[in-house]
């Protein structure tokens, strides 16, 4: 049986990450949530990662671009330029689109953005993005190769 | 009067012939004739008159007036009268202003004119003065003294500038208000150029202010920005109108200059509390949005999931609660529509009405279809508009003339635009239930409503939003209707005003 995906989900509001986790669910998608409430818990997170000898896999970064302390294009930053996590992919969830996430987006590791779904159409519609970005991108395409 | 008609006088001789005497009784100003002594022999009717007293030949002396006065009020004895003066052989004195006296108290002005008359050998045989009445050039001399006294009291007690020039830019006059507001007093300034006022980047402006003063134009309440003497500037309102001499030619210009340096700075704050309500409206709506979304999904997530388990009035809460938040949602995205109607920048930018309207009622296809209502416009003017906002005028207008139709017969809408002087008017009439009077005006407030959801839905921003985009473009909005039988909703596009000159 295939491992669960590793996913990092940056944020604050508990009710977003609820839906985040129905959306999953609805899709049928295995995988291990790891919840970061603010941007500076994602950043310290991220450089954990990056240090640990173990290089554990991280199949997709759900972010909020509106996170307390550190906001989501600092956290995206910090992940773009690690060693061995620049390419794992991300859904920036926002309905605000800012410069310098588009001319970052392709640059390195995949990028999708989502709007917060605010029907349950559009809940559905999150889940299929996830959906897509894992079966393209996920599981080993961004993940580094552990050391040993 | 001339040294030739008093020579002409004198030689009429002491008034003892007949026919001399027939002259001076003529005369229209007052004579009178005195002996070596200055013993009056004669005086006429005009004297008589002007005196206000018949004095007695041989008795009175000097002079044929009552009591004399100088012009400075000193009683001057009769004695020391230019005519005693003359016949006591003394020095001729012509011209002077003389206050009289007449015995019922009242005054009047006179200039004497005496002179003394001679034998054939030159002995002093009698004297005659002409007394020529001075009262009215008096008055009215001194009633323009006055009135000049008056206007420099007020133009001194003026809390504005006010200033006189020459055509050539010179300073002529200054007052109180003038020293305080930029630092010159009257003595350093009178006779300088009134560039000396104009800071060096506005320059140009004294040249086109100048031009328009020739071609006989009032230059009123031009802002602008004059300099100090301690180089400070200021920001003033000016108003300048051109001087005329007697014959009507444009000799200067005067100039009322007030420091609206407070009123700017009052402006300022007025503009910046208004920007910072709009971010703070804008902000407040935006984040609104989060949380709502929160309650919106949550409550379908509820009744979805839930149906099964929750009894009927749970449901019916629940309905509650989404019918709340999607009105709520309404609410708050108008009110964002209503903070972000962009300011213009380009102003130079217009759009055609009719093409505008057409853009509209294609968006608005599905609701006109459905309420069955007959649209008709007529050729509409092209304005100097931001077609997003007329766009948006339509829209609004349309639309509650649609939500607001009788169910008792066909919606009509009319629209029709028309061009005049001073701007552009258009309007939007509808057969619709209209509008209470007391309710005219405050139909364009924010969330005025007039009617139940039940009734009618609306979050009460949409005149708002039009009431705020004539606005824009210093237009004004307002509704005509008879209750019962329709509505026209009208707003003026002004066109827009030359600023300055």
């Amino acid at each position: 049986m295939a491992q669960p995906f590793e996913i990092l989900i940056a944020e604050d509001n508990p009710a977003d990450v609820v839906l985040v986790r129905e959306a999953l669910a609805t899709n049928n998608v295995d995988c291990v949530l790891h919840v970061l409430t603010d941007g500076e818990k994602a950043l310290a997170r991220i450089d954990n990662l990056d240090n640990d000898p173990n290089k554990p896999p991280v199949d997709l970064l759900i972010l909020d671009m509106h996170l307390p302390k550190h906001d989501g294009e600092t956290v995206l930053k910090r992940l773009r330029s690690t060693r061995h996590y620049a390419r794992t992919p991300v859904i920036v969830m926002t309905s605000l689109a800012s410069k310098w996430i588009e001319d970052n987006a392709a640059k390195d590791g995949a990028m999708v953005y989502c709007s917060k779904p605010s029907t349950l159409d559009e809940l559905l519609k999150l889940g299929v993005v996830v959906r897509n970005m894992l079966d393209q991108h996920g599981r080993g395409a961004g993940n580094p190769v552990p050391e040993q | 009067m001339t040294a030739q008609a008093l020579k002409a006088l004198t030689q009429l001789g002491n008034g003892s012939d007949p026919a001399s005497r027939e002259v001076l009784d003529a005369l229209p100003v007052a004579v009178y004739i005195t002996d070596s002594e200055g013993r009056l022999t004669y005086f006429n009717a005009a004297a008589a008159e002007l005196s206000g007293r018949s004095p007695q030949l041989g008795v009175d002396q000097w002079c044929v007036t009552w009591k004399i006065f100088l012009a400075d009020g000193t009683p001057l004895p009769h004695d020391k009268c230019p005519m005693a003066v003359a016949l006591k052989g003394g020095e001729i004195v012509e011209g002077i202003e003389c206050l009289a006296e007449r015995p019922d108290g009242t005054r009047f002005w006179f200039t004497p004119y005496p002179a003394v008359l001679r034998d054939a050998r030159g002995k002093i045989t009698g004297g005659i003065n002409v007394l020529v009445d001075i009262t009215a050039r008096k008055g009215a001399q001194e009633q323009a003294e006055q009135a000049a006294l008056l206007l420099s009291a007020i133009v001194d007690s003026s809390d504005d500038a006010i200033i006189s020039k020459d055509l050539n830019g010179t300073i002529t006059s200054w007052n109180k208000s003038a020293e305080r507001l930029f630092g010159y007093t009257a003595e350093e300034i009178v006779g300088r150029p009134v560039t000396l006022l104009i800071p060096p980047e506005r320059l140009d402006e004294e040249p086109r202010i100048i031009a328009r003063l020739k071609a006989g134009e009032r230059v009123d309440h031009f802002e602008t920005i004059r300099r100090r003497k301690d180089g400070k500037l200021l920001d003033i309102s000016l108003t300048i109108s051109p001087v005329r001499d007697a014959k009507g030619n444009i000799v200067g210009a005067s100039k009322i200059a007030r420091d609206i340096t407070e009123r700017r700075r009052a402006e300022a704050e007025i503009l910046r509390a208004n920007r910072d309500l709009e971010q703070f409206a804008f902000s407040a709506s935006h984040d609104l949005q989060e949380p709502l979304r929160s309650v919106k999904i949550y409550s379908e997530l509820l009744t979805q999931r839930y149906n099964n388990r929750l009894d009927g009035q749970a449901l019916e809460f629940l309905g509650y609660v989404r019918a709340g938040a999607t009105r709520m949602e309404a609410l708050v995205s108008d009110l964002l529509g209503y903070t972000q109607i962009a300011k213009r920048e380009d102003r130079s930018e217009t759009v055609d009405a009719n093409a505008a309207l057409a853009i509209v009622l294609e968006s608005m296809a599905g609701s006109v279809s459905e309420s069955g209502a007959r649209i008709t416009s007529e050729p509409l003017p092209t304005v100097p508009m931001h077609a997003a906002h007329l766009q948006q005028l339509f829209q609004n207008l349309i639309g509650n003339a649609i939500k607001y139709r009788s169910r008792e017969r066909t919606p009509q809408i009319h629209i029709a635009g028309e061009g005049q002087g001073e701007g552009w008017t258009f309007a939007v009439t509808d057969n619709g239930i209209g509008i209470a009077p007391e309710y005219k005006e405050k139909v364009f407030g924010l969330f005025k409503r007039l009617h139940t959801n039940e009734e009618y839905s609306g979050t009460g921003i949409g005149l708002a939003i039009c009431h705020r985009i004539v606005a824009e473009y210093q237009g004004r909005i307002w509704v005509e209707s008879e209750p019962g039988r329709g509505s026209s909703f009208r707003f003026t596009i002004p066109r827009s005003r030359d600023s300055g000159g």
